[in-house]
């Protein structure tokens, strides 16, 4: 079990109050607050190692680039990976965007085929579309079934011998479905297709194992995990990383750029290590501070995370059920779930529906969280309320949202409220 | 308006939906003017005060924020806007 109150101790902004009421923080799944660790940590680095990193000889950048170095560990050890497989990004947008502009932009032809599933945020669907204008690749879909769960029986069936990369989210942001990404990898595997997962909803949330996945890419952000904002990662398998060559290049990503006279152009040796895929210079301060919310996390124990998030929406499923006229959407079971709840009161806009929460200093998001098809498929076309949580959230929080909806609901009920 | 109109924001949905968020030392002027301007208004217990304005539904909400529904878009929030402060 987490020490919630503890851990509450450690982010300041949650003793703010809106409208005379305390902040109630449930938009985790947008961005996470910071606890000041990680806002000193950051702090600290600009007041006493700033520097440039890498290639500085003086001490300041020796000293900055062994903390950069570092937080790759972290990250790295966070999902069992090797360090030389992690890339910094600046979040899990940018993370997708490199695969598929630096790997599937060379590596696929005219004809071939990436499989993707209608339950992606957009970022997980537009570098794709893109990706089809400019290689004349064809993007295809995977189901949803209506209780929020991926049709994995239509996986076998949409692969063909054009498939070149399956690319699928970890865990639902409108849904908070999991899905089964190792069984996902094994069926593309048997295919000889490699997998790219947005992992944005789960890596903050659930222990990630990158090798007992298997996967060939992994992307995340930092902001999503009490890092700051501006930070992301993506994980690259090594014997794919090697192979790669930067779309988006310069200082950091080269081992040398050669004038050669007799061809009146220069000659690029690409760099080695995931420095290739960090044109110019990083976040740094950002990626130090990412490391220090790693560090947070993994002292918590992400699955005691995991559990006290599906304790949360548990509470607020069995809360919303009781009070009734309310549509939730998703998986009824918590765990096939990450900390996320959609839903809509019954006749009332999800805007209507925000906006009188955010009176109470509520913050839940709404409308279609970047993720329009999912919306489609569960018949939400004006959006949905979203309540996502993390670690300080607390059941009496939840008791406090699910007061004021009922009092909606009774209004509605009486027609006072329409 | 931009006496009173601190920020617009576009929310997602069918339809164009839009935030308006009024700035706070003017809440209790605008809404004498929302009220003056706006037909078939409807209190609803406090939590929230809705009105017609030629045809457009706006949502207003005690904390100075309204939910401005079934506009064409940002343009004609402006003009809406602009005929209700002016």
């Amino acid at each position: 079990m987490l020490n919630v109150e503890e851990i509450r101790k450690d982010f300041p902004i949650l003793s703010r109050e809106f409208n005379g009421r305390k902040l109630i923080y449930f938009d985790n799944a947008a961005t996470t607050q910071k606890p000041v660790q990680v806002i000193n940590r950051v702090m600290e680095f600009y007041m006493k190692n700033h520097a440039n990193i890498h290639r500085g000889i003086h001490t300041l950048s020796q000293e900055a680039s062994q903390l950069y170095e570092e937080a790759r560990e972290t990250i790295a050890k966070m999902i069992n990976a090797d360090p030389k497989e992690i890339i910094f990004t600046k979040n899990t947008t940018e993370a997708i965007n490199i695969v598929a502009y630096t790997w599937a932009l060379r590596k696929l032809k005219r004809g071939d085929e990436i499989l993707t599933s209608l339950m992606e945020h957009h970022s997980n669907i537009t570098p794709w579309i893109t990706l089809s204008q400019l290689r004349g690749v064809k993007v295809k879909f995977i189901g949803v079934n209506t209780d929020g769960t991926l049709k994995m029986e239509d996986i076998p069936k949409l692969i063909s011998k054009r498939t070149k990369l399956i690319t699928i989210t970890h865990a639902s942001n409108v849904l908070g479905t999991i899905n089964d990404v190792k069984k996902i990898v094994k069926i593309a595997h048997e295919n000889e297709i490699p997998v790219s997962i947005d992992a944005a909803q789960s890596a903050p949330h659930m222990p990630i194992n990158v090798k007992d996945i298997n996967c060939e890419f992994l992307a995340f952000s930092g902001h999503k995990m009490l890092g700051p904002s501006g930070t992301g990662v993506l994980y690259i398998k090594s014997e794919i990383l090697k192979d790669i060559e930067p779309t988006v290049s310069g200082g950091g990503t080269i081992k040398n750029v050669k004038w050669i006279p007799e061809t009146g152009t220069c000659k690029i040796d690409w760099g080695e290590g995931p420095e290739k895929l960090e044109a110019g210079t990083p976040n740094i301060a950002g990626v130090i501070g990412l490391s220090e919310a790693a560090k947070y996390l993994m002292k918590i124990g992400l699955e005691n995370i995991e559990r006290h998030e599906k304790i949360l929406v548990e509470e607020t499923m069995k809360g919303l059920m009781e009070i009734g006229d309310i549509k939730i959407y998703g998986p009824m079971n918590p765990n096939i779930k990450v900390g996320i709840v959609a839903f809509n009161i019954n006749g009332l806009n999800p805007h209507q529906t925000a906006l009188i929460l955010d009176q109470y200093g509520i913050a839940v998001r709404s409308g279609f969280h970047c993720a329009e098809p999912i919306h489609q498929i569960i018949g939400a076309e004006d959006g949905s309320v979203r309540a996502s949580y993390y670690i300080y959230n607390t059941k009496s929080e939840i008791e406090e949202m699910l007061n004021v909806i009922r009092e909606i609901v009774e209004m509605k009920r009486n027609g006072e409220l329409r | 308006m931009e006496n009173y109109v601190k920020q617009v924001v576009k929310a997602c949905g069918k339809e164009a939906d839009y935030i308006v968020i009024l700035k706070m030392e003017k809440v209790g002027e605008a809404m004498e003017k929302l009220r003056s301007k706006l037909k078939e208004v409807i209190d609803f217990g406090g939590l929230y005060m809705k009105g017609v304005f030629n045809g457009t539904e706006l949502n207003i909400f005690r904390n100075g924020k309204m939910l401005v529904r079934g506009v064409e878009g940002e343009e004609d929030l402006k003009r809406i806007l602009n005929k209700i402060f002016s």
